[in-house]
This record gives C-alpha cells, structure tokens and sequence, in this order.
C-alpha cells in the first residue's frame, strides 16, 4: 500500500526565480532590532492565534503593516511574562525561531536608547553595571573624601548625635546642591526623553483631554492589570507572573513611600523650620523605613525570580525544557543587564539608607551617610538611563491604547 | 522506561487532540495509559499545534460562541462540502457529540477565546483556542500528568503485533539516556487496548506520489513532517478496511514561498477573491469569486494541484491590497503588469491578453466583500461571478500558490464506538469473523475519512479528533472492565 521512506524533495520552480527567493528569506531569524521586530510581529500578524492573550496582540491586529512607533508601542506594552512564547507554534525548533518577548525586550531597549537624552548617555544602557559601579565609586571616593576635609581633625568615625548631625557631617547647603543638580539633570532628561517619546507615539492629544483614558491607563499601570490577569498574560504556570506582579508592587510603592518620605521631610525642614535627623515615630522615618524595606525585598525577589526563570526550567514551562530550551537571559543580555543592575542600585540605595537609619547614632554614621549619599546620587543621575524608564514609556504605550480602547472612540 | 518490555492497560500511538482525548478518556476509568509520541517534547501535538478552532454544535450562545449553529445546519454544511461523500451514521454521531466536547475539553484544560479579528464568519460555529493548538496541547500535557498518564517522546512504533485476532504489542523505538548519549533503544509494549491516534501520511511524499505522480514533489506540508502513515499502512497489512480516495485530503492554496513542511496558518492567502489567478500559462483556470471565501478556501489546493508546475499566481492592484488579511511573505510588486510577468516569469503576451480580456469583461458594480455582490464578468471563460473589479491601478501585485496539504483522508475503517473495522476475510482469502481483531480504536486524522469523503469545513479536524479519541477511549477503557 506505502512505500515509508521518506522521499528526496526535487527543488521546484522557486529555486529558479530570484524574486521568490529573495522574499522567502525573509523569515529566517536575524539580529534583534527593529527588523528582527518586524520580521517576528508580520509572522504574529499573520497567525494571531495570541489574539486573546493580552493587548500586545489585540492592537497588533490593528496594524497591518507596523512600523517603528508601532513597534515602540507594542514592545513597551509588552510585559515580557513569556506565555505567548510557550504558546507559539513557531517557537524553536521551528524553522521561524519566533521569540516574541525576546524581540520586543529588544525592541523596548531599543527605543530607551534612541529617546534618551543627552544623546552621548545612551550607551550607557547597554553598559550598566559597569557604570553604575563606575559611578558609585567615583561618588563615594569623591564624598569621603570631601567630608573627611570638611571635618577636619574630629574624623572620619565618631558620633554626631541629635539634631542636625547629618549637616555636622555635611552641610545642608552641599547636601542640598549635589541632590537638587543630580536630581534635575534626571528630572531634565527624563522630560525630554518623555516628550520625545510621546511625539514618535503620536498620542492622542484630543483623546488625552478625556479623564476616562487616564483614569484606564492609570489604573492598568498603577495594578499591573495586563501581567497575569484573565485577559492579561496567560501562563501555564500561573505562579510566575503572580509574583512578579507581587514583587513589583512591593519594590514600586516601596520606592513611592521612600519618595513621599523625602517630600515629608522637606516639608519639613523649609515648613516647620524641623531639622532631620527625625525621631522613630515621625512621619518621614516610618514611611522610609517601610517603603525601604519594600525597597529591599521587591528588587532582590524581582532579581532572584529572574535568574530562577532563566537557569532553572519551571516544570509547567515546557517550552523552556529539553531541546527547544532558548535562554532568555543569553540572547537578550543588554535588557537581563538592564533589569538587574537596576534592581540591585535599588535594593542598595534602599539598603544603605536603613543601615544610616539604624547607624545615625553612631560613630560609622558619617561613611554610613557616604555610601548611601553616593547611591542616591548615583541613582539619580543614572535613572534617565537605566531601567526607570521603562515606567513612564509603558504608561505613554497604555495611554494610546486606552485612547484607542475606550468606549466613544 | 529503559526496560526492553512495558506492560500498560491501553497504549495510545501519537499525541495530538485525538491521542490526549482517548488517554483521558481511558485513564479516567482507571486504565493505566502510554502515549507513545514520535516527536520531541517540543513539537509534540502532530498538526494539533497548528489549529486553531474546532466546529460544534449549540442551540443557544455557549461560552465563547455566538448565536447558535444546530446540528441540521452542522449537517447541511458537511453534505455539501463533501457532496455526499459522508457515512451518515458517523456524521450524525459526530455532529451529535460535537455539542458537549468543547466543555468537556474545558474540564481537561482547554481554554477558549472570541473568533479571532478577520475570522467572524466562524464565530457561530467554531470554538477557538487561547493561544491556538499549541497552547492547548500544553494544557492537555499538564492535565495528563496530573491524571497520571505516561508520555514517552521520541519514541517511534516500528512494530504493530496482531495475533489470534487481537493486538497484543507494539515494537517501539525510544531515545534513552545512557551515561549522558542518547542512544535508541527497542522496547516491546505490551497493552491490552490500542489506539491509533497517529495522523494522516501527507509527509510521505513517495506515498503522495503513489496517487499524483511527481506533481506530489511540488506539494507543500502545511503541518507536521512526521505524519508519514507508518500505523496505517501497519493496520492495513493486519488486515484493517481501509477507506477513501488516496487523492483526496484536505489542501489550500498557500504561499509557494512556504518552508516543505511546518508553516501553519501564516502562509495561508486570503486574497484570491480580491483578484485574479493565472498559472504559469499566463492563463486564468477558475472562478475566483464563485462563492465567499470560507467556503471556498479548501478547493484551491486542488486547482492549482492540477496545474503545470502545480504553480499559480494569484494577481491583484493596488485597489484590492488591503481587502484581506495580511499573510507572512510579501506579495511580489510591479509598477506595470508587464513587468510583473517579468517578475513571475510567466509568458508576458499570455499574461497580459488574460489580463485584458479580464478587465474588458469586468461589469460595472458595487463592490462588497461581505456579500455575494453584482461586480461579476460577462462573456469571459471562466466568469468571475462576484467582486471582479478591473485590475488596472499601479502597483501590481502576485502571490505565487502552491497546493499546501493539510491531511489526507486514506484512512482506515471504523465503527461507531471508533473500533476499526476488519476485512472478514484473512490473509489467506478465507471468512473468519473470530480472528477479527476487536481491541483495536482509531481517532482523529488517520479515521477522518469516514466523516470527510472529499471537500473540508473550517475546524471539523479537530472536532474528529476530540469527539473519536473520546469515543475511543471510553470504548477501550470500558472493554478492560467488561
């Protein structure tokens, strides 16, 4: 009834004609960057069996030929929780070796890069841990230095007890200075990075004027609403993304907190004329106590998950197991760098400031100060350019898509 | 696993929605279950991971189905397909099944979605899966591990043993890990039940060529490469009644730009309505616009089968460019037709009489995808009877097609509680029903001739598979207790 071997595959007519040749290699994978994107989004485009996954797919389908602000926009709407990829038909061992999440983390840092500002600092995305232990050490000597000359003979190591210690050690006015120019210039950059960013979107502006589309995008950023919800990411292992989002929110609104803290404090100091440091159970110490403590937990559980994810196969994940097991991590180093280097300048900010907390009674409190004034400002300066921004790009990607989405348009 | 003899209730042979269907089915009346599945772990799932919807039946709006789709329409859509070329008694078992499999599929892992953007004619009738076939496979892989059902990967059967009128093992190839190398290792399984859940054989192109000659060479794979009819062609020398035209399966036309096998549903092309389809000839051969899309999709595989070359170009301008879905290759591009012929390399004079006896013929009308519209040809051999515009803006645009198989539909023979059916003769050409083998189940692809004699209808693969496996696996796990 059947011969069972299977047979040699004569090349046919295609073989022949150039045109045909050259259109049918454009699906073989490529380099990441905006043609791999495009590559990776036209076979998504054509499939759309993820429709119903999460926004990414539905407001792809919206597009017939995307181009460069779309990619921006999908890949900075993109959550990068991995389902549609264990999901994908096309998935390695395919010919197609589609790597979604992949495409649009490279996609996403791809845009950070092209909209920071000054220009001359966007590589430095792409070198982070280098630069931020570069910058934290040339901050830290550079302050040490600067106290141990401004204290003169009573050192380095001794106590300044009660209020005002922290400007015995340094000079409000200093303190003031190095904070107020670190945190413009990232403030500065940021605007304009921003700016330039929701221009290439092309939001909106009349849809923006509606409270309902903020009140939608708001919500969505403010709850991680698409990173494993019903709708959102679909996961077979529905554990991952759950803590994820679990993590995030702890690290999030711990840094809210640490932020509100400052904001109290300078009420404060220029209000009430109250001079830090504050006692235990004043407002400031509470908050920042609490959310750096939430500042700690959330980057190292986040940084823990991601290596876990990365270097174990999660048993459900099967597409991450056996043979088609495609490292995440290894093929997008510059996002993994990103992401981490950025946690672990949280956690340490976080860290060095409640060791100052507990230590600002003793003699260590003046390199206690140090240390955590070279984080902060190290944080500071490198925020416009580490993964930060990633929270006011995804919130301009979920505004046009709830202007898009919402009701009355 | 490394034993060179297993002993199991009921052994299941491939891994796709019928495969995992029957394992439940089976596995939940306390049958020990294997699944031997030929493919890695990664690509498991046979065409199954390619699919996207399967067809059911519903009198009112049900989960992520709209308005209702009776089983007489069910019905009236399969005669027609098929042209009567149906059993009627399995049809209607079918149809009848189809009503509860989605929920039943929900309670083993099955998650479903709205009909996808650009797909709202099925949205009645057909059920999507989250995250297509493959999402569903992962989720059916995890519910078989919870049910305790074993999976070996890899693992290929050489051997169906068929004595004293039962099944009684399967020689079995499987990779095993000895010391860090894989090597291949035989193992004889023995079961007291068997189903054979293993696919169509369209990725054998020399058994193709059997029934198209060398045209087959030409034919594009659009599932799996591993369908290649082993297990049918190992029920057939046991004796098994084998059924159907071995010309007939299931094929579209798709892009010819296409990887052989594996490209799924991102070489499928929506656009042949929207213009018009000339072979290498520079020839057009049929009706475009005969009827809407969906129910004309699946001959196209056959129509350009039958051309020189088995190679077509669908051609259109830039009017009808964004009339259908996008598909994954980019449509070849001319300023002028004649150098869109060039492109092609079809005969230019050929190309461009056709093309102007086309729009020479083109009746003025109002144009509307939706419907069967009045834009139709007069006195032009063949017509195209609806949504014919002239082809005249720049630029020009051609898709080459090639006949993408799906399934065949050369199957084997079964009866109502999926069993395959015997030949009451033996070997030696004398009557001996005793000897016919009676623990023997087929289900999906490899039995889906009995339903489809010719012809196909959007998503009933799967339901054959689903609805078959289930029975299968009920009767085999109900023949162990009896």
């Amino acid at each position: 009834m059947a011969k069972l071997t299977n047979a040699f595959i004569r090349p046919g007519v295609l073989a022949a004609n150039p045109a045909l040749i050259e259109t049918k290699n454009l699906l073989a994978p490529g380099n990441a960057g905006p043609q791999e994107t495009q590559r990776v989004l036209s076979i998504c485009n054509a499939c759309r069996y993820c429709e119903g996954m999460c926004p990414v797919f539905s407001t792809l389908a919206n597009y017939r030929e995307p181009g460069l602000a779309e990619f921006d926009y999908l890949a900075n709407l993109c959550h990068n929780c991995g389902a549609c990829f264990d999901v994908c038909q096309y998935a390695e061992p395919h010919p197609f070796a589609l790597q979604v999440p992949e495409a649009l983390a490279e996609q996403r840092l791809h845009s950070y890069e092209r909209f920071a500002w000054p220009a001359i600092f966007a590589r430095g995305l792409r070198a982070q841990p280098k630069v931020m232990l570069v910058g934290l050490l040339a901050l830290l000597s550079c302050l040490l230095l600067g106290l141990g000359l401004v204290l003169g003979g009573t050192g380095l190591w001794a106590s300044y007890a009660g209020q005002g210690s922290f400007y015995a050690v340094m000079p409000h006015a200093v303190m003031v200075v190095l904070a107020g120019s670190s945190f413009g210039f990232a403030m500065l950059s940021l605007a304009v990075s921003v700016y330039r960013f929701a221009r290439h979107l092309e939001l909106d502006l009349m849809a923006l004027a509606r409270w309902r589309v903020w009140a939608t995008a708001l919500s969505a950023a403010a709850t991680l609403r698409y990173l494993g919800d019903a709708q959102g990411c679909q996961s077979l292992s529905e554990s991952q993304p759950a803590w994820r989002r679990v993590w995030h929110h702890t690290m999030a609104y711990g840094f809210a907190l640490c932020f509100a803290s400052t904001c109290i404090a300078t009420l404060y100091h220029y209000g009430f004329g109250w001079v830090a440091p504050y006692p235990w159970f004043s407002l400031p110490v509470i908050l920042g106590a609490v959310g750096g403590l939430g500042l700690v937990v959330g980057p190292v559980a986040l940084a823990y998950l991601k290596r876990a994810e990365t270097q174990t196969s999660v048993p459900m994940k099967v597409s991450r197991t056996g043979e088609s097991a495609s490292s995440m991590a290894t093929r997008s180093p510059g996002t993994e760098q990103l992401n981490l280097s950025f946690l672990l300048l949280l956690a340490w900010v976080s860290a060095t400031g409640l060791a100052l907390l507990i230590g600002r009674d003793h003699a260590s409190m003046p390199v206690l100060l140090a240390v955590h004034l070279a984080a902060v400002f190290t944080l500071f300066l490198l925020l416009p350019f580490s993964k930060f921004v990633h929270a006011p790009y995804r919130l301009l990607a979920l505004l046009k898509h709830s202007a898009a989405t919402a009701p009355g348009t | 696993m490394t034993a060179a003899s297993y002993q199991v209730d009921v052994l299941v042979i491939g891994g796709g929605n019928a495969a995992l269907c029957a394992a439940f089915a089976a596995r939940e009346q306390g049958a020990s279950v294997l699944i031997v599945e030929k493919s890695v772990q990664a690509l498991r799932g046979g065409n199954s991971r390619h699919t996207r919807n399967l067809r059911c039946a519903h009198d009112i709006p049900s989960g992520t189905l709209v308005e209702s789709y009776t089983a007489e329409q069910y019905w009236q859509d399969l005669l027609r397909v098929t042209g009567g070329a149906t059993n009627e008694d399995l049809a209607r078992l079918l149809i009848e099944e189809s009503a509860d499999i989605r929920q039943w599929m929900e309670q083993r892992g099955a998650q479903f979605q709205p009909a996808l953007a650009g797909t709202l004619s099925l949205a009645h009738s057909n059920a999507f899966f989250l995250g297509g076939g493959r999402a569903l496979l992962n989720r059916y892989y995890e519910h078989a591990q919870q049910l305790g059902i074993k999976v070996w990967y890899e693992a290929q059967v050489l051997e169906l043993d068929v004595q004293h009128g039962q099944f009684e093992s399967a020689k079995v190839s499987l990779q095993v890990d000895v010391n860090g190398v894989a090597q291949k290792q035989s193992c004889e399984v023995r079961a007291q039940q068997l189903i054979v859940a293993s696919g169509g054989y369209q990725s054998n192109i020399a058994w193709l060529r059997e029934a198209w000659g060398e045209a087959a060479d030409n034919f594009l794979i659009r599932g799996t490469g591993q369908n290649t009819g082993e297990m049918l062609a190992a029920l057939d020398a046991a004796g098994a009644i084998t059924h159907g035209d071995p010309k007939a399966c299931h094929a579209v036309a798709i892009d010819a730009r296409a990887p052989k096998f594996d490209g799924g549903i991102v070489t499928r092309l929506d656009c042949i309505p929207f213009g018009v389809v000339v072979n290498t000839l520079g020839e057009r051969f049929y009706d475009e616009g005969e009827d809407i899309w969906p129910k004309r999709y699946a001959i196209w595989g056959s129509l350009v089968a039958e051309q020189p070359k088995q190679l077509a170009y669908a051609v259109f301008d830039a009017t009808a460019a964004r009339d259908f879905m996008p598909s994954v290759y980019p449509a070849l591009q001319a300023p002028s037709l004649a150098g869109l012929a060039q492109q092609l390399e079809v005969p230019q004079t050929e190309f461009l009489a056709t093309l102007d006896a086309y729009n020479a013929a083109v009746q003025p009308g109002d144009f509307d995808p939706t419907t069967l519209d009045g834009c139709t040809t007069q006195g032009l051999t063949p017509a195209k009877s609806h949504w014919a515009r002239p082809i005249a803006k720049p630029p020009f645009y051609a898709y080459p097609l090639r006949c993408g198989i799906t399934f065949t539909y050369l199957g084997v023979a079964v009866d109502a509680q999926a069993r395959v059916l015997f030949a009451p003769v033996d070997g030696a050409g004398k009557v001996d029903l005793n000897e016919r083998p009676s623990n023997i189940f087929a289900a999906g692809e490899i039995m889906a001739g009995n339903i489809l004699g010719r012809g196909y209808l959007a998503g009933i693969g799967m339901t054959i598979g689903a609805v078959f496996g289930r029975l299968a696996g009920t009767a085999a796990g109900a023949a162990l207790r009896g």
